[in-house]
């Protein structure tokens, strides 16, 4: 049987920032594949392009942002070639859809819960050209969404404003707004991150049930690997808008191949590591218009040689589905970073 | 909501009381005594007297002031000195004209300035959104009386084709309309400035927000995001300022009145002032600030509708 093809491809994606006259790459040759179904987790501080990968994909980057080059296929459709309109019509909010980090901020302030959702089912089935439906259909399907992210007495909520809900059911009606039987992607961007912890982890057990039941891919970018190691079946580490090291979650939790990565985790509290000092990578991630020449991450690598100073790492196959971006793996193999 | 409501209602008679101790305090301070200004330089001081213990002005002040009250609970507002005509009456007739000329203003120039407001923020960078600036500073920096009179050189003098005085009574409601225009116009234009600005800058901080991307992210079309999901939230501070600003459009509406001899309350209370026609002033002012306290409470229970995070009790 023919290998299915992945569900979303981007290759060689790079992108600018202009601010002023200013140039800033935010996104470096981006490439890699998230097949059907997959957890894709993207990880890297502040700064390193994790939201902007996002933004591109769904197309809401600021004006600022200038994609230099690249494809974004989904489906094997370039999605940087579709037009505005028809990204509207078919793709945004019901092929892929996007929940953000702050939920406090991401529902409309003035409008009721109802209101927010039936408007999105009801553009969505005006762009799907179908007979005009009632409200009361609507406001059904809406109740059908509030109850499979576990709202209880959604009848009741729906018509309460988004003040009246907690940070994680605001989140709770967001995935409902996100996540239908349609949904092939979803990106969720840093989507728990301002939940305390034990609402974090019921909402990413809902992300990644309710993505197994519609079968949906999701690209879960977030900073905290701890989260991401329970949820994704692949992780991405990003650095200055680079992807670093790629593959698959247990194997890079085992023994990345990418000092940088070898730090992340070191920096990770675990069984391990208890009562000792956690690491804390010396440095900070470069402003992106004065990146140094040579490997970025290579100011605050204690590992670096000659080369990592002048010549740029390519993201390379270590192994099987393992993808690094080091020189110094290469050359000494896969090895144990000893940053501490 | 409805407890809300009467409570604020009941705070108007506190208010009003102190309106009246002030407006009191200046009639004793103000020169001349009304019944010599009724009377006539050659009036015997009998007849002078007699007028003032009429009028209880030879009581003192909170004496008076409880008279005025009772006449008050009675829906008395008391006699024109000057004219003899009931100050009710006098107030009744001039009211409409003062309150359609600040409806229409304040309406359309809500309507108009919200619409610019959001207009240019929305297209912020466009040749129309800086003409749109340009204008609204204008409006802004012009006052109401020059705008009045600039505007009746403009359309009565070198192009008369707009009626310059009175308010039309005489005519159908085309009249009315026809007189309406310049006064206005003139009353709004400030407005409209001042309103698209404030609009247009907290337009621009919603279009940023977080749940304008969430919609935008789900595909929402682009005209019902600005004008319904963003103008929702841009426009509650602008509702605060209309609210505020009902106080200073009545006190626009005098100069405009005057300019325009429009028989409103603005000129009604400015020329009993000049007559020292102090039943008519203090009733006439009476009624504005009424007016005024219930704008206020218009406008804070507007915010409700707008603002579902605002519980009334």
């Amino acid at each position: 049987m023919k290998k299915e093809d992945p569900l979303l491809e981007v290759s060689k994606l790079t992108l600018d920032y202009h601010l002023g006259a200013r140039q800033m790459r935010a996104l470096d040759r981006i490439s890699f594949q998230l097949e059907k179904g997959e957890i894709m987790g993207v990880a890297g501080e502040s700064g390193c392009g994790k939201s902007t990968l996002g933004l591109a994909i769904i197309k809401l980057l600021p004006k600022i942002a200038n994609i230099r080059r690249g494809e974004i296929l989904f489906k094997g459709r370039d999605l940087l070639k579709i037009s505005e309109n028809e990204m509207n019509q078919k793709i945004r909010g019901q092929k892929i859809s996007m929940i953000f980090q702050n939920p406090q901020n991401a529902l409309n302030p003035v409008f009721t819960i109802e209101k927010q959702m039936t408007d999105i089912l009801r553009v969505q089935e005006k762009y799907k050209n179908r007979e005009p439906r009632s409200s009361r259909y609507f406001r059904e399907q809406a109740i059908e969404r509030l109850k499979s992210t576990g709202i209880a007495d959604p009848q009741a909520r729906l018509s309460n404003y988004p003040f009246e809900f907690s940070g994680g059911m605001k989140q709770r009606v967001m995935i409902g707004m996100a996540l239908s039987s349609g949904t092939s992607l979803l990106l969720a961007d840093e989507a728990t991150t301002a939940l305390d912890v034990t609402i974090e982890a019921q909402i990413n057990r809902l992300i990644a049930d309710l993505a197994a039941e519609y079968g949906t891919s999701v690209l879960y970018i977030s900073h905290n690997l701890g989260v991401l190691a329970e949820l994704a079946d692949r992780i991405m580490i990003m650095y200055a808008g680079r992807i670093f090291e790629m593959g698959a979650t247990a194997d890079l939790f085992d023994s990345p191949y990418h000092p940088y990565s070898a730090a992340l985790l070191e920096s990770l509290p675990s069984q391990q590591t208890r009562g000792k000092r956690l690491l804390s990578i010396p440095g900070f991630v470069p402003p992106l218009d004065q990146l140094p020449k040579g490997c970025s991450f290579h100011p605050r690598c204690p590992f670096a040689e000659d080369i990592c100073k002048k010549e740029v790492p390519p993201l390379e196959q270590v192994t099987s589905g393992h993808f690094s971006a080091c020189f110094l793996d290469r050359k000494r193999g896969r090895q144990k970073w000893q940053w501490i | 909501m409805l407890k809300y409501i009467l409570k604020r209602v009941l705070w108007v008679i506190p208010t009003l009381i102190g309106v009246l101790i002030i407006l009191f305090s200046l009639t004793y301070m103000l020169p001349g005594d009304p019944a010599s200004a009724m009377l006539g330089p050659r009036a015997t001081p009998e007849l002078v007297e007699e007028l003032n213990s009429r009028l209880h002005l030879d009581e003192n002040m909170p004496v008076r002031l409880g008279y005025y009250l009772l006449g008050i609970a009675k829906g008395d507002l008391g006699t024109s000195v000057w004219s003899g005509y009931k100050v009710s009456s006098l107030i009744s007739s001039a009211l409409p004209h003062t309150a359609l000329l600040a409806v229409c203003s304040l309406g359309i120039s809500a309507v108009i300035g919200v619409f610019l407001g959001a207009f240019g923020a929305i297209r912020q960078n466009s040749p129309i959104s800086r003409i749109v600036t340009i204008v609204s500073l204008l409006g802004v920096a012009v006052p109401d009386f020059v705008a009045a009179l600039l505007l009746m050189l403009l359309f009565c003098v070198k192009f008369p084709i707009l009626p310059a005085i009175g308010a039309g009574t005489e005519g159908g409601i085309g009249d009315i309309a026809l007189h309406l225009i310049l006064p206005a116009t003139a009353l709004g234009i400030g407005w409209v400035g001042y309103l698209s600005r404030l609009t247009r800058e907290s337009m621009v901080d919603v279009l940023e927000a977080d749940y304008i991307r969430t919609a935008k992210a789900f595909a929402i079309p682009q005209r019902s995001i600005a004008y319904v999901y963003a103008l929702k939230n841009a426009i509650i501070p602008t509702i605060t300022v209309i609210g505020l600003g009902v106080g200073k459009l009545l006190g626009g509406a005098v100069f405009v009145e005057i300019i325009f001899s429009r028989p409103g309350l603005g000129k009604l209370i400015v020329d009993a002032v000049y007559a020292r026609d102090f039943p008519v002033v203090q009733g006439g002012i009476l009624v504005a600030t009424v007016l005024f306290v219930l704008a206020n409470l218009l406008a804070d229970i507007s915010y409700g509708f707008v603002n579902p995070q605002i519980q009334y009790d």
